[in-house]
């Protein structure tokens, strides 16, 4: 890219020492790259007012966002559903996303990590009496992996007891990036 | 309302709405919505046209979240999404010549035949340019408002749309040349 | 969608069930409505998301223009079939939102399921398919 002043354009060499009329164009070799930065200098103005013109008020975006919303929550509720039971023999279904969803907020409340993909298959004898859980986690950078990994877990079984009111029988841990807060 | 995954990496967030978590979906929505309303409204000209394109964006990423191979690559995507439905809008706008339109409104007029030389509707040249930029082909405007008003690279363009960056060079070409030729004499 | 003219399908038979079970399906699907819904850490009951128009119960409890709300409750061969599809919050575990919730639909059924001679149904018979739909804070309201 040649070196340009920002929003200047390149301009014709002037032949007296005078600053050059930008509408004395010399007329532009398409394949110039210089040329089509004069052809949008020529026209910047009216471009920048087009892009002006074009300001999304906050109640339209607002109102965009509540439907997709709404027409996304419909939606999860059709999605796919885990089969649990309760201690005293109780057996239901629960959607998925739910399930997924204490086990990333107990994730989540350990200071330094995030949640990423949760996995959570019915396990236990009966079947579904107790949860075999996967996570993968992005941890912050400084942060020692296996006590995370066991903080996590800790966490996880406690969450899945306070909030589902299932144990875990297996919890899987991956740190699989880093992130700066 | 600040939610704890204001601050999330994309992959992170991409990775967590794609097995349903709403919020992640929502700081997704947040982080893009504006931009695209922003790139629709430029490409189509129409408050709701570029609403309804947002919004079916948007809402199909969520059905398709899956389809993302690289989850980092998810603004390229939903650029992507939001490009295909504007070309589709135009293309439809061009088969449907006529519609009555009030002329001082900023649509895009739907003839893009009209001839914009003597348009008598255009009083400014913001206004003959509306004109001007509908009578480029729906893939010609998409790639320049990409370029020109998102300020994407060639590279990135070509990305997005999926195309060749030659193509991407070819079309902002033409629709340069015929932008320039149309509004001669109006700035 | 069910394409029955009068939205009721002649196998369900409101009153009789086939084994001989006297059980008023409707009678229990507003009784079991309104209980399952006082359980602590019930939000909301949602409409089923199978084929509701096909039960009496659905043709009753379709509110003008809406979906219908509520358990649905079918009466077939061996027993007593619950269908519950809830929206919880999150102050309680579920397993204790999903115990009192069956205890509350087997008192139930126990209570309005009588055979020819007038005595309960055994629990034995009742079939209860409950689904947690979502699971909320309890902050939030919807």
């Amino acid at each position: 890219m040649s070196d340009q002043n920002a929003g200047s354009g390149s301009q014709p060499s002037p032949i007296n020492g005078a600053d050059p009329d930008p509408h004395d164009m010399i007329e532009p070799d398409s394949n110039d790259a210089e040329s089509h930065l004069e052809m949008d200098a020529q026209l910047r103005d009216v471009i920048d007012d087009y892009m002006g013109t074009f300001k999304p008020a906050p109640e339209d975006t607002a109102g965009v966002r509540e439907r997709i919303l709404a027409l996304v929550r419909q939606d999860l509720y059709r999605g796919p559903s885990t089969q649990l039971q309760t201690e005293t023999g109780n057996q239901f279904s629960i959607s998925t996303a739910s399930v997924r969803s204490i086990v990333r907020d107990a994730v989540d409340s350990v200071d330094g990590i995030r949640a990423r993909s949760v996995e959570v298959e019915p396990a236990g004898d009966p079947q579904g009496s107790a949860a075999r859980v996967r996570v993968s986690v992005s941890i912050r950078a400084g942060i020692a992996i296996v006590t995370a990994a066991e903080v996590v877990r800790r966490a996880v079984s406690a969450g899945l007891v306070a909030e589902l009111g299932i144990p875990a029988v297996e919890i899987d841990i991956n740190a699989e990036d880093v992130h700066v807060d | 309302m600040t939610r704890r995954d204001d601050h999330f990496d994309i992959v992170t967030l991409v990775v967590r709405a794609r097995e349903g978590d709403i919020d992640a979906f929502e700081s997704l929505v947040d982080r893009y919505e504006t931009k695209l309303l922003r790139f629709c409204l430029r490409t189509l000209g129409d408050q709701q046209d570029a609403e309804d394109v947002v919004q079916d964006t948007l809402v199909q990423a969520w059905k398709s979240l899956n389809a993302l191979a690289e989850p980092a690559a998810f603004g390229t995507w939903i650029y992507r999404l939001a490009s295909n439905k504007c070309t589709d809008q135009l293309r439809k706008r061009m088969a449907r010549p006529a519609d009555v339109q009030d002329p001082d409104d900023m649509s895009v007029h739907p003839d893009a035949r009209a001839s914009v030389e003597k348009s008598v509707e255009a009083r400014t040249a913001l206004e003959h340019f509306s004109e001007v930029l509908a009578t480029l082909s729906s893939e010609q405007r998409v790639t320049w408002v990409l370029h020109q008003m998102e300020g994407l690279s060639y590279a990135e363009v070509a990305r997005t749309l999926g195309i060749s960056e030659g193509s991407v060079r070819g079309r902002i070409h033409r629709a340069r040349a015929a932008i320039i030729e149309g509004m001669e004499g109006w700035t | 969608m069910s394409s029955q003219a009068d939205g009721v399908n002649p196998n369900r038979k409101v009153g009789v069930a086939p084994a001989g079970i006297d059980f008023d399906e409707l009678a229990a699907s507003l009784q079991l409505t309104e209980s399952v819904t006082s359980v602590a850490g019930v939000r909301a009951l949602a409409p089923g998301l199978r084929d509701l128009v096909a039960t009496a119960t659905a043709k009753v409890l379709r509110r003008a223009g809406g979906e219908p709300v509520g358990v649905d409750v079918t009466s077939r061969g061996e027993g007593v079939n619950v269908r519950i599809d809830a929206h919880l919050d999150a102050s309680r575990s579920v397993a204790a939102i999903v115990d009192e919730i069956c205890a509350v639909v087997e008192a139930g059924v126990a209570t309005g399921a009588v055979d020819a001679a007038g005595a309960g149904v055994a629990p034995g018979q009742l079939e209860i398919d409950l689904r947690v739909v979502s699971r909320s804070p309890s902050s939030v309201g919807r």
